[in-house]
């Protein structure tokens, strides 16, 4: 019984410290083929004391992300192929954009060579069924202007 | 006669970088005009980190066991910070994911303690996160800024320690491990740049580099110098966990 008033503790604390993934977040995305639905990209424009934060626009239902793996040489570095369907701000197709994803946990990397197209988001929260991506663009003194974030949700 | 063990646990690193440093001194001599409130500090390179481990191998020997394993464990810091006039800044971290061979010799002087030295020889990769804090405390590590990055050197590695292991059931031993880790075949020239960030987006845009000179590497053309800092990381891992093994 004294052994187990030892051991419960001690598993308890590792479980504890091994649910803090915010150092070794898993690559969840990488499992995460399929059709990821945009349900929201929100535009922040930072003051000019950059303390500020003031949410300019949402739009709603934006578009999806079809994302599938491939057996061509660039499948050994872990890219994947995706095609961006986006609609506009009522909801409507508009544009098909075809190109590579990679992740590595801590940001993703959209590419295409035509059009030239190259994000390197953020990826704020990653989990099995939601991310949430940022990206920032800077003022010519270079602080921050204004981050982009999406929220993506897994397809059924 | 061979036994089996498998073994899951917390470590608490503590490692050391002379490099580092020097990066963190080129940095915060760069920007010691604009404002800083508080500069990366220098003394310390890469202080206590922490993170997971696991172990399992055979052991082979009756009392005293001849053990042959398989380690991997993951570690990482706690950032190293600058912050401007409006609270940005930047973090910078440093993490390890590795994978051992472990060989070594167990002493069991009864079957409630057992002694264990080994040796470890692998490979991992090292990596330094560098964030942009923006003043809200959101981070990136988007190419909009030449910093911005994750910088890995994948190399081997190679250590060793001691381990201590209390029976608290059957087949179940509460141990501690104290190791020392150091990174082989660190490149000590600065035109094959150790820590390089494998984006090729970032890469196509930016230096991808933690450079020792933080003005050069801005007016410089993209890959062409030796203005970059290598990977001398190295130091202590205590580790607690529990083992799970066979007679």
């Amino acid at each position: 019984m004294k052994k187990l008033l030892i051991l419960i503790p001690i598993v308890v604390a590792m479980i504890f410290f091994s649910c803090d993934k915010e150092d070794v977040k898993i690559k969840r995305l990488n499992r995460g083929k399929g059709i990821w639905q945009i349900e929201t990209i929100e535009y922040f424009t930072y003051d000019s004391l950059g303390a500020h934060v003031v949410k300019d626009t949402t739009i709603a239902h934006a578009g999806e992300l079809v994302v599938f793996t491939t057996k061509t040489l660039d499948g050994l570095y872990g890219y994947r192929l995706m095609v961006a369907d986006m609609n506009d701000a009522s909801g409507n197709f508009t544009a098909t954009f075809p190109g590579e994803i990679y992740d590595d946990g801590t940001r993703v990397d959209i590419r295409n060579s035509s059009p030239a197209v190259s994000f390197l988001w953020t990826i704020d929260k990653n989990e099995n069924r939601k991310q949430v991506w940022s990206t920032y663009s800077l003022k010519p003194d270079g602080s921050v202007s204004e981050k982009i974030t999406m929220t993506l949700k897994k397809g059924d | 006669m061979i036994s089996f063990f498998g073994e899951v646990g917390y470590n608490a690193g503590f490692m050391h970088s002379k490099q580092l440093p020097i990066f963190y001194n080129g940095y915060n001599t760069y920007f010691q005009n604009s404002g800083l409130s508080k500069k990366f500090d220098t003394g310390k390179a890469i202080g206590m980190m922490n993170g997971e481990f696991y172990d399992f191998g055979i052991g082979i020997g009756t009392d005293s066991k001849f053990i042959i394993g398989l380690q991997g464990f993951l570690l990482k810091s706690k950032p190293n910070q600058v912050r401007f006039t409006v609270n940005d800044g930047r973090d910078i971290s440093v993490g390890m994911r590795m994978t051992n061979v472990e060989i070594g010799y167990r002493i069991s002087s009864s079957d409630k303690l057992f002694f264990q030295l080994h040796a470890n020889l692998g490979f991992g990769t090292y990596s330094v996160y560098s964030a942009y804090v923006c003043p809200d405390g959101s981070k990136s590590f988007g190419s909009e800024h030449v910093m911005n990055g994750i910088y890995s050197d994948f190399t081997g590695e190679a250590g060793g320690g001691f381990e201590f292991g209390f029976k608290l059931l059957p087949c179940t031993y509460l141990v501690f491990h104290c190791d020392y880790y150091k990174s082989l075949v660190s490149k000590k020239n600065g035109q094959y740049h150790d820590f390089q960030d494998l984006s090729l987006t970032k890469s196509n845009i930016t230096e991808n580099y933690l450079p020792v000179d933080y003005s050069a590497y801005l007016n410089q053309s993209l890959q062409g110098s030796e203005n970059s800092i290598y990977n001398d990381i190295k130091g202590f891992k205590l580790s607690v966990g529990l083992q799970f093994k066979t007679k």
